[in-house]
This record gives structure tokens, sequence and C-alpha cells, in this order.
């Protein structure tokens, strides 16, 4: 630790108009609405959390099972399953306000109306950042429907755009034929930035002792086998879009955290690792700052523009 | 701002972990089971009965939930698990002075009240009943407590206990099924708390129902986050007549055996 540099390391990382005091956030899904949290970690060390998927009604979501551990990963099937925005308005943006803490909240929902409806209620409410979800692999109707043509992603983006005069986060995955087409597009439509990469369709299986028949789970991986997944397509839309790339997809360590800074991510969500460490992305974020102390990089910019660096 | 930090209308926030902690002992008990001793000062102050601990197995993704007990006068306590996959196999090889890396305690509890409670435990369900037991013999409740295993087990003496032995290498022999129709009558118990494989459960709920007698049990799920947020662990049940989700890891893993939807 530098003797008097503790005030110098600047972390700050706008996300459009959004200023946040660093760059570490935690994935939607995986750290609830609001406070959950906070028996681990102080919520306001971190840069900011993606509330749970909403939709604008209570989903139930899928039937059991809805989670399978695989080797270095995660198949999840979870469906949404949320209270509806309403709830969320009623009885978890107090708490998320009463503690001060940043925040973005993620939207679904199946058609493109449904959108346009919960980003309104939030603006109503005064949310500043929404993250829209076009990219679970989880659900029947909406979000990957959305997010994998260009044409329909155009419309809805834009249409969320007029409706909503915060931040807007688009949130996508792998499972496109095109990813820098798609990424094109939502900054066309208005986006103010991209994340990615959202749960990779997968499936598990568990063959029958007797050999007939097997059992299954479908649904969206994540973890550490999706990273390079992740540093792959971040490295792609990075090379034809502006805006700001929050990047996600199996971050565990610092070193995965820089990684994803080296392939265009300006900022980065934390998710399935919150489950095998409670406290995780608030340690990256004192990680980074001390790494940035050591190694003598006064600001976010400075560290990133060095490990894009070409050799 | 500060004030709004200092917040009035939040209580203080209880950490939960992680906790690096050290192993004291791990010793096998019966077939497949283990007693895995921990020292944690956070858990034998703060735990009850039925709540649980995640433990961080190695390389493993997912942490593995075991509940409390046992707690120890020297700031130890003790989880029962039974090997089944590689989280648990990974616990085989903790040797004392090793150290375990978990979080907690997690989820609600049994409602201790003296209504002439019947303790069952099955399997490596012993674990919270054990506990529940020993908070029951700090209040001065009297209870009946059955410890059904598929063979005999080595435990530490507990008050009043009903052995049920699969094999009849102690205490009773045969299956929940075959007996507690009898322990029921004999008790005269009006509250029922158990913790075994589904099947014991549900003729223990059928059972209970029959009697008129209220019942809490102990479910156990595969869970992902442990904490509350993923959705993972969700079980139906009814509530004031409505069919509900509730979350095993949080709101759980007790619930009013009667509101259970069993799959």
């Amino acid at each position: 630790m530098g003797v008097e540099s503790q005030n110098t390391t600047d972390m700050s990382t706008p996300i459009g108009l959004l200023m946040l005091g660093n760059p570490v956030l935690t994935a939607s899904g995986t750290f609830g609405y609001s406070n959950e949290y906070e028996e681990f970690l102080s919520l306001k060390n971190l840069g900011a959390i993606i509330t749970k998927g909403i939709t604008l009604n209570p989903k139930k979501g899928n039937p059991q099972p809805r989670i399978k551990e695989v080797p270095n990963g995660l198949i999840n099937s979870i469906g949404l399953e949320n209270f509806g925005i309403h709830e969320f308005i009623d009885k978890k943006l107090p708490v998320l306000r009463d503690n001060d803490i940043e925040f973005i909240v993620n939207i679904a929902g199946e058609s493109i109306d449904e959108y346009k409806k919960v980003a309104s209620t939030c603006r109503e409410s005064g949310i500043e950042a929404i993250e829209l979800n076009l990219s679970c692999p989880n659900v029947d109707k909406g979000c990957l429907e959305f997010g994998r043509d260009e044409e329909t992603l155009y419309k809805l983006v834009s249409e969320v755009r007029e409706s909503f005069s915060g931040v807007v986060v688009v949130k996508l995955g792998s499972n496109v034929s095109f990813p820098e087409k798609i990424a094109v597009t939502a900054q066309k439509a208005g986006a103010d930035a991209i994340s990615a990469i959202n749960t990779v369709k997968a499936m598990n299986l568990s063959l029958n002792p007797d050999y007939k028949g097997y059992k299954f789970i479908k649904g969206g991986l994540s973890g550490p086998c999706i990273k390079p997944i992740a540093l792959n397509f971040i490295y792609e839309i990075k090379k034809r879009i502006s805006i700001p790339i929050i990047g996600m997809g199996g971050i565990m360590t610092l070193t995965d955290m820089l990684e994803f800074l080296a392939v265009g991510a300006d900022a980065v969500q934390v998710g399935t690792a919150t489950f095998t460490d409670p406290n995780l992305s608030e340690k990256l974020v004192f990680e980074l700052k001390n790494f940035m102390e050591t190694n003598g990089f006064s600001n976010i910019n400075e560290l990133k523009h060095s490990l894009r660096t070409r050799t | 701002m500060m004030q709004n930090v200092q917040n009035q209308s939040f209580p203080p926030v209880i950490k939960k972990g992680p906790y690096t902690s050290e192993v004291i002992e791990n010793r096998k008990i019966s077939e497949d089971i283990y007693i895995l001793k921990l020292r944690s000062p956070e858990i034998t102050q703060n735990a009850l009965p039925g709540q649980f601990v995640s433990i961080k197995c190695k390389d493993l993704l997912l942490r593995r939930p075991f509940s409390v007990a046992k707690v120890y006068d020297d700031d130890t306590f003790a989880l029962i698990y039974k090997v089944i996959g590689e989280g648990t196999q990974f616990l085989t090889g903790l040797k004392p002075g090793n150290t375990a890396d978990f979080i907690g305690p997690m989820g609600n509890s049994f409602t201790i009240e003296d209504k002439n409670p019947l303790l069952i435990g099955c399997g490596v369900g012993i674990a919270p009943i054990i506990y529940l037991a020993q908070k029951m013999d700090e209040k001065g409740i009297k209870y009946n407590c059955i410890i059904g295993t598929r063979t005999s087990i080595d435990l530490d003496p507990i008050s009043n206990p009903c052995f049920l032995t699969e094999d009849g290498t102690c205490g009773l022999k045969g299956r929940l099924d075959h007996h507690l129709e009898d322990i029921i009558a004999q008790t005269g118990t009006k509250k029922i708390y158990i913790c075994g494989p589904n099947p014991a459960m549900i003729y223990a709920t059928r059972a209970a129902k029959k009697h008129g007698i209220e019942i809490e049990v102990a479910l156990e799920k595969v869970m992902a986050c442990g904490t509350g947020v993923c959705m993972g662990c969700v079980t139906e049940i009814t509530e004031n007549g409505e069919k509900v989700q509730r979350r095993v890891c949080r709101d759980g893993p007790i619930f009013n055996g009667a509101n259970i939807i069993w799959e």
C-alpha cells in the first residue's frame, strides 16, 4: 500500500450519465433486489448492484429442477421468477435509497409493450438506470427472442429509449449468430452501454442407471467455464461500438477482471462467483485499488490503456 | 449523508461470514455418516436449531449446506454429514488443524414450544434434531426423540432417545412407518419435529394430520446461493389456502409440514 496514495487512485467509471465509484458491479439474478448481501459486505463499496430481473407482473418461473452444478459452471433454469415491478417499487426501492446504494434495475418482458411499461414505471419512480435483459435463454417468450433479431432489437431499444430518459444498458448474450451486428444495432437504437454476456444455452444429462433413458436439465450456463466465450464476445463487439461495455462471464479473480478490461470492457459484473464467495465483488474492488496503487495507475483509464497496448 | 448511513429504521446487520474456522474433529460415526467439529463463536452464540452453514468445498463452485447439529461450551460446533458426492467426499479429508470456509448461520429455525414434543431424525436428518434436543434440554422442556438410522450410530448422549435401526443393531428394528403410530399413541405428543428423507417426512405428516397434531419439517434441497437470491431451491407450499413458492434456504428450511406440497 502506498503511504499517501489512498485518495489519489481514481476508479470512477462513467456508464452514460451514471458515474460509478468503481467498475465492479454485481450481476442480475445473483445479488437479490437490494440489501440481501449486507450480511456479507458493505454495499456502498460496490460500483453498483444490478437488481434481479423484474417483469410487469409477478412471474412464477420454471418448475424444478432449476439448478445443476457442472465442472466449473452452473446451469440454471429459474425462468425469471420475480414479484413484479410494483412490489419492487413499494418494498425494495426505499431500501436501496435509504441505504444509499448505487443500482441499476434489470428489466425483462414478453412483449415490447411490457418492457416499455416497466421502463415508464421506473422513470416515474425516479430510477436513474435500467438494464434491458434481451438475452435470458430460460423463458419461452421474450428476452432472447428480442435480442437475437436486429430489427426487433432496434424497435424495442429505441421505443424504451423514448419512454425512459435515464441510462439504458442493453444486456446481450452469446446465443446469437452475429454478436457485433446486434451490438451495433443496440448502439444505433440509443443504448448508453452494452452488458455481456448473459448465460449460455446448455444442457446436463443424467443417464438412468439401467441405461434406459435419462433425466436432464436445460438452462443457462454461467461460471468460469464461460469466460473464454465472454472474452471473445467482448473482443468482437468492441471493434464495432463506441459506447461503454460492462463485461461479465465467469469472473472469479482480479486477473479475470483485468482480462475483461483488456479486451474492451469498461466495467465488469460479478455473478455466479458471489455464490462461491458472497463478498467477492467487494474483495475485487479492494484488490483493484491495491493493484492500481502498487503499479502506479492513478486512474482507471490509464490502466485500460495499458492493458490494451498491443505487443 | 451520515444520517442516511446511520438510518435508525434498520436493525444492526449481523455479519454471516465468510468465516475461516479450525477443524477440531472429523470422525465417522456410522457407515457413511461423519461428524465434523469446527471452532466458531459466531455459530455457537447465534445459531438456532434448524439453521445451517454453507461450506466451501475445494474448487467446487457451489457451497454445500449442513445443519448445525450441536454446540459446545468451548466455542465449537458440530455438523453431521453423509458422504454423497464430491462436496462431502472432500469433507472426509479434513483433519484437525485444517481450516474450513463457511457462511452462516443461514435460514429460519424450529419453533421451540412445550407441546409434549416428539423429535424425529432419520438418516443424516438427525443433525438439526439433535441440536433441537439440546436447546429443549436447556429450556427444561421434556421431549421424546426418535433417532432412525440404517445401522447403529455413535452419538453424544441425548435425553430420552429411542433408537430405531433398519438392521436392528440398536434399539427398535425397522423403519419409522413401522413404529410411528405406536409412539404417537404412547407419548400422547401434540407436536412433531422431523428431519429426514422425504418418504419419512411424508409419512409423519400424514400421521400428524390423522391424529390432529402439529408438525414442523426441515426440508433439504439442492441450493445454489444458499442466501435467498437465486430462487433455485424454491418449493411449493400452501399459505392461507393459496399455492405459493418459498425458498428453502431463506424462508425455510423449517416449514409447517401441513402446508408442504410434496413432489
